[in-house]
């Protein structure tokens, strides 16, 4: 099963960031084979519609299930639309996100945040 | 003529200027092209007798035709469309109405469609012919609405717009065709900063344009040090004043106060400029 994490760094010590659309990259890790990937994320640097990129991107990746910290109503209406269930796990890292995850104890997000909720945090 | 008012910084006293400046032409037309937030209209009290939803075109899919090939998903660059699962996905917030998804369809099988992204209200308040444009919340965009403004106005009789604030697109659009523009500015740094911005805005588009500096006090004289050094006329200075706070906060114009003499001038002075 594929599982996509936001994050920022480029292994399993990266901490899973809140934003969504706007991440830096995502961890995109194979859970049987435990290999892992990073792909940058397009949506970071879209003037608009940067949840619905990096949404799609993962879709066309064959990701099945997301980590993240808050998912906004346009890229949580694509993944929901794809049937990829999305995970809160922001500020831990990552090998300790997937563990939870593999445990069952992630919390599924159903409520997306309002838009543009994560476009300040950067700089913070 | 048109004569357009902008500011740059918010809150320096646009409306406050545009509707005046209207009332001391006293015939003629105030526009509010400030559609995020039009107010002109709590001064001026008019009789709306007309009012016209804007419509913007946006793109209409053939489930029957569509083949998700995802063409268009792929080349849209405001990312308006997504492909999950062999069905489109389209945020009509995020379009931009180029059109582009149409052209690139094989299938043809995008066609147009309209969305209401706002309305334009028009009529009188006393002698003066009064319209505004309102945008929908949520929509990206007022140009549209501003357009559809600048259109229905005409150009022959005496017209003050009142633009919004910044010097984003939408300010561009309400600024265009102008005769001559007015920059409303304060006493204050960052009043300074943004009249600054607006300056290089109406000299890239080719505009004659002067400054009203408002809530001005003896002794502040940033504003006046940068226009002497740029050659920019200062087309009047009205003072800082509790009488025109009070009477704005109560939604008065300054019609019968002693501060009409300013607008009064500062009209006939503008006429001077554009002969």
């Amino acid at each position: 099963m594929k599982v996509a994490f936001t994050v920022s760094g480029k292994d399993l010590n990266a901490v899973v960031e809140p934003r969504f659309g706007r991440c830096s990259s995502f961890l995109v890790m194979d859970t049987e084979r435990g290999l892992y990937e990073i792909h940058g994320n397009e949506g970071q640097s879209a003037s608009s519609g940067a949840g619905i990129t990096a949404a799609q991107c993962l879709v066309n990746m064959g990701v099945e299930a997301v980590v993240t910290g808050n998912v906004g109503p346009n890229a949580l209406g694509i993944l929901s639309a794809a049937g990829i269930p999305v995970y809160r796990g922001a500020g831990i890292p990552v090998s300790e996100a997937l563990e939870q995850f593999k445990q069952g104890i992630l919390e599924e997000i159903s409520q997306a945040v309002p838009k543009h909720y994560g476009l300040n945090m950067g700089g913070k | 003529m048109i004569i357009s008012v902008l500011s740059g910084k918010g809150g320096t006293g646009k409306t406050t200027v545009a509707v005046n400046l209207a009332l001391a032409a006293g015939k003629g037309v105030y526009i509010d092209c400030d559609v995020e937030e039009p107010n002109g209209f709590i001064f001026l009290k008019p009789q709306i007798s007309e009012k016209t939803p804007v419509e913007i075109e946006i793109p209409s899919f053939d489930t029957e035709k569509c083949v998700a090939c995802g063409e268009c998903a792929q080349k849209c660059r405001f990312h308006a469309i997504a492909l999950v699962k062999g069905k489109l996905l389209f945020f009509p917030e995020l379009c931009h109405s180029c059109g582009l998804c149409q052209l690139v369809c094989g299938q043809r099988a995008i066609g147009k469609g309209k969305k209401t992204i706002g309305m334009i209200e028009k009529g009188f308040s006393g002698s003066l012919a009064f319209a505004q444009g309102i945008l929908n919340v949520g929509e990206r965009s007022g140009v549209p609405v501003i357009k559809r403004l600048r259109e229905e106005t005409g150009a022959g009789e005496l017209i003050v717009r009142d633009c919004p604030p910044g010097s984003s697109c939408s300010v561009m659009e309400a600024v265009e065709g102008s005769n001559y523009a007015i920059i409303v500015t304060e006493p204050t740094p960052f009043g300074l900063h943004d009249m600054k911005i607006a300056v290089e805005l109406l000299r890239y588009l080719q505009i004659p344009f002067g400054v009203i500096i408002n809530k001005w006090g003896e002794g502040d004289r940033m504003i006046e040090d940068v226009c002497e050094k740029e050659g920019i006329p200062i087309i009047s200075k009205v003072p800082f004043s509790r009488e025109i706070a009070r009477s704005y906060s109560k939604g008065d114009t300054l019609e019968n106060s002693a501060y009409m003499e300013y607008f009064v001038q500062a009209m006939q002075r503008i006429k001077e400029l554009v002969k």
